[in-house]
């Protein structure tokens, strides 16, 4: 072998050595990885696609303090939805101000998808329903039907070292993350990307569809998700497992659930994308059938179907997955109005709610 | 972990600096490892225990076969451990199938019983390392093959990376004597290895997932088309399932090779083939090898008292098995089943045919061969419509509506734009000109042989398709549910 050849050969090795450390190491990684702005959020998507045509600088939320459990009616809980500030408070404070009463988030790390393992998740926390509390539950919809198969299920603390070195070990979204982005190889994919774009109309692989005219990007899984089929029996099963957990959290815990599945952005602005097949309106169909079973629901979809027009600000943000400041206030308002009208007055443990709702069940 | 992933491309090399630093004597630790690992990102712990248990399993009665004197202790070996590596096999593919199965014809005689149904599991390479097992203990038991008394290399065997998920399925004398051998780095394997496997990737993230557009658009909803559009989608189709095993195969070839281990060739231009028993010696020739040796031959032995009528049963039978070894499902049965009527009547009209072409003087024609060759891919084309339809009524469906109109064609090449269709074209010629190339017998030694500008252009052309062309979707290979 030549001396070129076993340079070549062990300067690859030792790159794809590197690449792993800074992957797997988030302290050595950031190192080589390019600064991150302070004053602005880059969007999800527009980090993962790299595409200048789409980059928008979202502020960043300033989350204000939050109750307490030991202080809070109502308790929320769900995915990155209820967790992001992006441009504005978290969902549970901006619900808060609009009750006047006290909203706990239920967000930990310490324990793997709480969202996803209610029962588990409030057993780990040793939660006691000394008294009658609401669970607002989220998911997004592309979540939904696999979260409906494990709300009853068991969940693992992330205390477990074993369960959380196996995930540090096998997933390596991390590395191939750190592989993109270092400095060295980040600006030539940056370009490379933008070239294939431009002059090829190939986006990265997290990308579903897109949409130029307004600019809008659309998450692989989301569009993946609106082409699974879903049939009246796989509702039907979704809404009874939710009905089952409703059931569960009132008898174990005293905890009235309200449910909420927040649409995928395609759900909403599929429309924009050309040859897009119409929406198959799981989110309606869901939450008619968790009605039938008795439990309190929000058909978010519904609602964002009446703001979803022009000249009204976007509910979602055009380079990232999540709603916009304004997409969360319509949902937050909803969410309130729902709660006022449909949950007893105090005297049973709750705050003074009462008022007339809009887009609740 | 996808060959087609990043994940694989940085593993690759650190498998090579692991063994780099742990020597030659340490190759077979290395490199089980790593298959290990490889097989534990798939995230489903029970794949490496099956993996393990098949491999217990198989090494112990392959061993008990070669030890006993008796012949019916060295039968009660065979049949133990062909019979716990098929129970994992059925157990973990499948169950789910029976139980459906079992609970519908329940249903339908108003028993009121039903089978209560399991969780449905992945079963990714299972197929194939248990065909890998079962194939090793016929050999040790026909004695064929010494059984292997070192376990380190006999796991090795069954789990090494490259062939673990998609195959080729490898024969004990043609894998085991290579991972025995201790040479970790060859130039000339790496190089050939390396333009095997960018040939692959090439194959697979250019011209089979460009393809997948087309055809996953159409047999996603077979039911919004018909006619011509159906016709395109059923050739793309093959041709998406060509490019995407085939490159997977290279790409599982071009890594062993770096490795020094050379595999199984499992595709020789299959649809150049001039009838459909041609065919199936030249695609996915590991697996069909094994289904000749270890099924047809045993039942055409069988059945050798009915001459003709025989070898067609066990024809039949053997492809309705390779059917049900593809996967747990109806589509896949009729697939197989079609495949075992094209072959098992070419038994009866073969003799037939032969004379007519001799009395008509067309034998070398070049016609009677362009003829030949596109009847094949119209039987072959005809049998992948049950493979790749969702269920058997959308099969059925695009079988009837084959000669209604076209609609949705207009739409289906508006939705894809020109690019992907100049693509998709310019990659085939390239593709069909390297076959030429290879069909002249310009070996791949030729190639490295060739003056510098040429290597270097086919290199950086090569590269270069990759970076600017690839679809970058990492998407799974086809091959990987059966």
């Amino acid at each position: 072998m030549t001396k070129s050849l076993k340079c070549l050969y062990t300067a690859v090795m030792l790159f794809a050595a590197f690449v792993v450390v800074g992957g797997k190491f988030p302290a050595v990684g950031r190192l080589f990885l390019p600064k991150e702005p302070t004053a602005y959020i880059l969007g999800d998507q527009y980090r993962m696609c790299d595409l200048d045509r789409f980059r928008e600088e979202i502020p960043a939320g300033k989350p204000s303090a939050a109750a307490t459990l030991e202080e809070a009616d109502v308790l929320t809980l769900g995915d990155s939805f209820f967790n992001s500030a992006l441009a504005s408070d978290i969902f549970a404070n901006e619900l808060g101000r609009r009750l006047g009463g006290k909203v706990h988030n239920l967000a930990t790390k310490e324990f793997f998808e709480p969202q996803s393992y209610p029962l588990s998740y409030l057993q780990h926390i040793g939660y006691r329903g000394d008294r009658k509390r609401i669970l607002v539950l989220e998911t997004v919809e592309r979540s939904a039907l696999e979260r409906s198969g494990t709300y009853n299920g068991a969940g693992a603390a992330a205390g477990n070292e074993l369960d959380a070195l196996a995930f540090k070990v096998l997933k390596n979204n991390d590395v191939e993350y750190f592989f993109k982005h270092n400095v060295m190889v980040g600006p030539l994919e940056s370009r490379l990307k933008n070239f294939r774009f431009k002059y090829l109309n190939i986006v990265d692989k997290s990308i579903g569809a897109y949409s130029l005219n307004p600019n809008m990007l659309f998450y692989q899984r989301d569009v993946e998700f609106s082409r699974v089929k879903k049939t009246d029996a796989v509702v039907v099963a979704a809404a009874r497992d939710i009905a089952k957990l409703s059931a569960t959290l009132k008898e174990r815990y005293n905890i009235d659930l309200v449910y909420m599945v927040i649409p995928d952005k395609y759900s909403v602005y599929r429309g924009l994308v050309k040859g897009a097949p119409s929406y198959d309106r799981f989110i309606p169909r869901l939450c008619s059938r968790l009605t039938e079973f008795g439990v309190k629901n929000i058909d978010v979809y519904t609602l964002y179907e009446r703001y979803n027009r022009p000249g009204i600000p976007p509910l979602y943000f055009a380079s990232d997955t999540h709603y916009t400041a304004h997409g969360k206030a319509v949902l937050a308002e909803a969410t309130a109005n729902m709660l006022r009208s449909t949950l007893p007055a105090r005297g049973d443990g709750m705050s003074t709610i009462a008022s007339s709702g809009e887009g609740g069940r | 972990m996808n060959f087609n992933s990043i994940e694989y491309l940085l593993f690759v090399p650190l498998v090579f600096l692991a063994l780099l630093l742990a020597g030659a004597r340490f190759r077979w630790v290395v490199l089980l490892a790593g298959s290990c690992y490889f097989y534990l990102t798939l995230k489903h712990l029970y794949l490496l225990m099956a993996l393990f248990g098949v491999t217990a399993v198989t090494y112990l009665c392959g061993i008990g076969i070669e030890r006993c004197k008796e012949q019916r202790w060295k039968r009660a070996f065979f049949w133990s451990g062909v019979g716990a590596d098929l129970l994992v096999l059925a157990g973990m593919k499948y169950l789910p199938f029976i139980e459906g199965n079992l609970n519908l014809l329940l249903k339908g005689v108003s028993s009121g019983l039903a089978v209560p149904e399991g969780r449905v599991l992945v079963s990714i390479g299972v197929s194939y390392f248990v065909f890998q097992a079962v194939s090793y203990l016929v050999d040790v038991y026909l004695e064929m093959e010494k059984a292997e008394r070192h376990p380190g290399y006999f796991a090795l065997y069954l789990a090494f990376f490259p062939k673990l998920l998609q195959g080729p399925i490898e024969r004990a004398g043609d894998l085991l004597p290579q991972l025995r051998e201790a040479q970790p780095f060859d130039q000339e394997n790496i190089r050939a290895g390396l333009l095997l496997f960018g040939w692959g990737l090439f194959k697979k993230a250019v011209v089979a997932d460009r393809l997948a557009l087309y055809v996953n658009t159409v047999y996603g909803d077979v039911h919004a088309y018909t006619g011509l559009t159906l016709w395109i989608a059923t050739y793309l189709y093959a041709f998406q399932l060509y490019y995407d095993f085939s490159g997977y195969t290279d790409m599982a070839l071009g890594t062993a090779r770096m490795l020094n281990i050379r595999l199984t060739q499992n595709f020789a231009t299959p649809y150049l083939s001039r009838s459909v028993a041609e065919f199936w010696r030249r695609w996915h020739i590991s697996f069909s090898r094994c289904i000749l040796d270890y099924i047809f031959k045993p039942l055409q032995m069988q059945f050798r008292a009915g001459k003709n009528w025989g070898t067609a049963a066990a024809l039949l039978i053997a492809f309705l098995a390779s059917g049900l070894w593809h996967g747990a499902s109806w589509c896949f049965v009729i697939w197989g089943g079609l495949h075992g009527i094209y072959l098992a009547s070419s038994v009866f009209y073969k003799p037939w045919q032969k004379k007519m072409h001799r009395r008509l003087e067309v034998e070398k024609s070049g016609l009677l061969k362009v003829w030949q060759t596109l009847f094949t891919f119209h039987l072959v084309c005809f049998a992948w419509i049950f493979f790749r339809a969702a269920s058997v009524s959308d099969a059925f469906y695009v079988v009837a509506h084959l000669f209604e109109g076209s609609s949705g064609l207009a739409d289906l090449f508006a939705a894809q734009g020109a690019t992907d269709l100049a693509i998709v074209s310019v990659s085939g010629v390239l593709m069909l000109s390297v076959y030429l190339v290879r069909e002249r017998n310009l070996a791949q030694k030729d190639f490295f042989q060739a003056p510098l500008w040429i290597r270097w252009g086919v290199y950086l052309g090569l590269t270069a398709g990759l970076l600017f062309f690839n679809m970058d979707s990492n998407a799974g290979f086809i091959y990987f549910n059966f």
